[in-house]
């Protein structure tokens, strides 16, 4: 109900805005799974066709490339079937006949169960290139401080029709806003057409409210500057509600999320759950730590310098267990590289030796162990 | 179920003592819900202001030495003391015939703002930290502060005042210890509920707000204004989260609601108000400074010459200034003492000027013009303060003559001051954080409740609504 009505107060001015968008129409190229499942894979641990779709999973990015010389003429917007399983970024990369490489982003929300069904995101991409341009190679990147998981089933370019456009903007004005670690310095600003939602409806304000006194005038065959004023900020007053029920819109999806996601769980499972970075394991590795490692001794990252993340984060997870630069315990997260000789103490890691001399006091499974330092 | 029990009590004794203090100062001005909101900041600030004098004298911190000092402290105030009426005399209350689609409208407008406080209230209570600026710069403070029961003061020692837990050590402490203040109330430092301190001042704020509009410009453009504060995209995350920059936001628009009714009623209690919310922002952070000077200048040019003596204009001044200094003072003489510096950006504790390392390392030292335009491309096009800024611009000029006639124009110098203060340092010192628009959406949050207080007063006097 709540949502409908939102929707409805923004219908009027999309309509406006896509009375003055063009038709173009183009016969649509589409890369599939089985095709996409051919492309270079980069910076991607692995790449497997799964049905119609191919499932894409890497460590903060993956990548797969066309490859060069398709040729294609250009198109009004690109569209991508997926569902990645943490709310990531994406970017549709294309590289054109003359070298240049231009590129759309995409804020992909993500959803812990992949087989909830594809979202297709369209973007408009009439305006990094230009009619005479040659599209030659389409790269798909998606990027996040997480852990990457995607099932990708298509990737479109098409000029859509006039009721599709409309469609399209409408979608992506309504694409929720969701929270990660950037949050907090800028939000999300909606957009029609990769158009600013604020200037539009700051235009539309200023076209209304002229619109208005315009009218009044007609009316009246006067209309005294109090009361032009006085339109002027109430058409903008307005048009500021507005947008902010459309941003108040992102709260109501956010809320719905997160009360499933967060409500009722244990504290570890809530620092996991709102992390974009992917530390699920490392917060697991830090609780272990706290239970095997006395209040009262103190720890270090070995081969890790100060400020690292992984290194900030123990720090602060592993309170009341102090960091210090000297340390009773070490740890070690990621063994590959690690050397350790029992018998002489030493600890060193793809070259470089820790300083002084120390023996295995715990180990996290294969991925990470607890050293004690025995002599300096 | 008892950490309800505690928290209410976290936030309830310090607005007890505060509300008492705001009581004993100012005699009239605002009515019961604008003094609870000031006691709220004035009790919040008021613990900080305890975590040092115990911190400094090695104290251990513990709740009873914080529960008897504010305990005493109100029944100081307390005493003798003549609670002033609930209903604000002074203020003059707009008569509004309301039509039914009015009624609907507000209604509308009430769930809006009701549905914002549950949603950041959720959030607040639920969300474990999780932004990198709060870890590193408040957080992570906190917690080691609040294992080790002190503030670490031996210089002896590797983690001295905080040291590698804290990256900026000339950060003042407000938002670490609002962190502590709640986990030594929960007997644990809770990931998501040492932040609870953001929503009260969320809530403060809104408060504030609405009772200082409605007391001037009437119902309508209260609920109209504070609809549109509560809307503010990255104000609502900030009450989300464990920041410092909402408590400064509301200890700036505390100052200026104060300022500004002073200027109507020249109470010199409302001054000392003004100042103390003044000295709190200060030790909430360094950008605190800025307003400090924003409303000095703004009330020198009011008052100066205007008052009914010198003798007069210098004691309305002292009532300004003496509880900035009181409150600021301490802590700026300890700041130099231990040598904490007052750099607080991405380039460490010291300043460089004309060159930001992290936007041009190597690069010949200069003014980096092209901020002006990143800004007000970030102000302008973004949603982050919804139409906040095209509002000003336009409304600016179309009210131009309102503005310079009336002493709306004093509020446009505070707020002109602080952007203006806010510019010089991006030009010269902190590029990154604007170019990148990791800092200046934040910068701009602690003045945008000033904006919109002074536009919603500007379009009730367009719309005839006010005095």
């Amino acid at each position: 109900m709540t949502k409908s009505c939102i929707h409805s107060v923004f219908a009027a001015i999309l309509f406006v805005f896509c009375l003055s968008a063009e038709g173009l129409c183009s016969n649509p190229v589409e890369f599939r799974a089985t095709e996409l499942s051919r492309w270079t894979p980069q910076e991607t641990t692995s790449v497997a066709l799964v049905g119609g779709t191919i499932r894409l999973s890497g460590l903060n990015m993956a990548r797969i490339i066309s490859p060069a010389g398709l040729g294609i003429e250009p198109r009004g917007f690109i569209s991508v079937r997926l569902l990645t399983r943490n709310d990531n970024y994406g970017f549709i990369i294309l590289g054109l006949a003359d070298g240049r490489r231009v590129s759309k982003r995409l804020r992909l929300r993500g959803s812990h169960d992949l087989s909830e069904g594809l979202r297709e995101h369209s973007v408009y991409i009439g305006d990094i290139i230009g009619p005479s341009d040659r599209i030659e190679g389409v790269a798909l990147s998606i990027t996040g401080s997480r852990e990457i998981e995607a099932d990708v089933a298509s990737i479109r370019l098409f000029d859509p029709t006039f009721l599709e456009r409309a469609g399209i903007y409408w979608k992506g004005l309504w694409e929720p806003d969701f929270i990660d670690t950037w949050t907090i310095s800028f939000v999300t600003t909606p957009t029609i057409a990769n158009t600013p939602l604020p200037p539009i409806i700051v235009l539309a304000s200023l076209l209304a409210a002229f619109i208005i006194i315009l009218a009044v005038y007609i009316r009246q065959r006067t209309i005294k500057s109090g009361a032009a004023i006085r339109i002027v900020m109430g058409s903008l007053i307005a048009g500021w509600i507005a947008l902010s029920v459309r941003m108040d819109y992102n709260w109501l999806v956010i809320l719905g999320q997160e009360f499933t996601d967060l409500y009722g769980k244990e504290e570890s499972e809530r620092i996991k759950e709102v992390n974009n970075r992917d530390i699920n394991e490392f917060v697991d590795f830090t609780a272990y730590m706290k239970s095997v490692v006395p209040a009262d001794k103190k720890i270090s990252a070995a081969f890790r310098k100060k400020g690292n993340p992984l290194e900030t984060l123990v720090a602060y997870y592993a309170l009341p267990i102090i960091t210090s630069r000297d340390p009773d315990i070490v740890w070690v997260y990621g063994i590959s590289g690690l050397e350790f000789d029992p018998s002489s103490g030493t600890l060193s890691m793809n070259g470089e030796q820790l300083p002084y001399r120390v023996r295995l006091y715990a180990q996290y499974g294969d991925a990470a162990a607890l050293f004690e330092v025995i002599t300096r | 179920m008892m950490d309800a029990l505690y928290l209410i009590l976290a936030i309830a004794l310090p607005t007890m003592a505060g509300t008492l203090f705001v009581a004993r100062v100012l005699d009239t001005g605002f009515g019961l819900a604008a003094r609870l909101s000031l006691g709220f900041g004035t009790g919040m600030g008021a613990v900080t202001y305890l975590f040092l004098i115990f911190g400094f004298a090695s104290v251990p911190f513990s709740l009873l030495p914080f529960i008897a000092a504010l305990v005493i402290a109100s029944g100081l105030l307390a005493y003798r003391l003549k609670l002033p009426s609930a209903t604000c005399s002074s203020c003059g209350a707009v008569e509004e015939n309301s039509g039914i689609l009015w009624k609907i409208v507000s209604a509308l407008l009430v769930v809006l703002i009701a549905f914002k406080l549950l949603f950041v209230f959720f959030e607040a209570t639920h969300r474990p930290v999780y932004s990198w600026d709060t870890w590193t710069n408040w957080s992570a403070g906190a917690k080691l502060f609040f294992y080790q029961k002190g503030l670490l003061l031996d210089s002896a020692d590797e983690h001295f005042f905080g040291k590698g837990y804290r990256p900026f050590m000339g950060h003042p402490l407000h938002a670490t210890f609002m962190q502590v203040w709640s986990g030594l109330w929960l007997g644990r430092f809770d990931e998501a509920l040492v932040k609870i301190y953001s929503f009260f001042y969320f809530l403060a704020m809104l408060a504030l707000f609405y009772v200082a509009v409605k007391d001037e410009a009437g119902k309508k453009f209260a609920l109209v204004g504070t609809y549109l504060l509560s809307s503010i995209p990255i104000l609502t995350y900030h009450a989300q989260d464990g920041y410092a920059d909402l408590p400064l936001a509301f200890y700036s628009l505390a100052a200026v609601v104060c300022f500004w009714k002073f200027l109507a009623t020249e109470r010199k209690g409302l001054l000392v108000v003004a100042g103390t919310m003044l000295g709190f922002g200060v030790l909430t952070k360094n950008e605190g400074l800025f307003y400090i000077v924003a409303v000095g200048l703004a009330f020198i040019l009011a008052r100066y010459g205007k008052a009914q003596s010198r003798g007069a204009f210098l004691r309305e001044l002292a009532s300004l200034a003496l509880p900035v200094i009181i409150l600021a003072g301490p802590w700026f003489v300890a700041k130099f003492a231990m040598g904490l510096g007052f750099g607080h950006g991405l380039g460490g504790s010291e300043f460089n000027w004309l060159s930001d390392p992290l936007y041009t390392e190597g690069a010949p030292k200069g003014i980096h013009w092209e901020v002006i335009g990143k800004s007000l491309k970030e102000w302008m096009l973004t949603a982050n303060f919804g139409l906040m800024f095209p509002a000003l611009a336009v409304s600016f000029i179309l009210g131009l003559k309102q503005i310079y006639r009336s002493d709306l124009k004093y509020l446009y110098i505070v707020i002109f001051s602080v952007m203006a203060a806010f510019m010089f340092v991006y030009l010269t010192l902190e590029v990154t954080t604007v170019m990148d628009a990791t800092g200046i959406h934040r910068n701009t949050l602690t003045y945008a409740p000033i904006i919109l207080f002074t536009l919603t007063l500007l379009a009730s006097r367009i719309f005839k609504r006010s005095r």
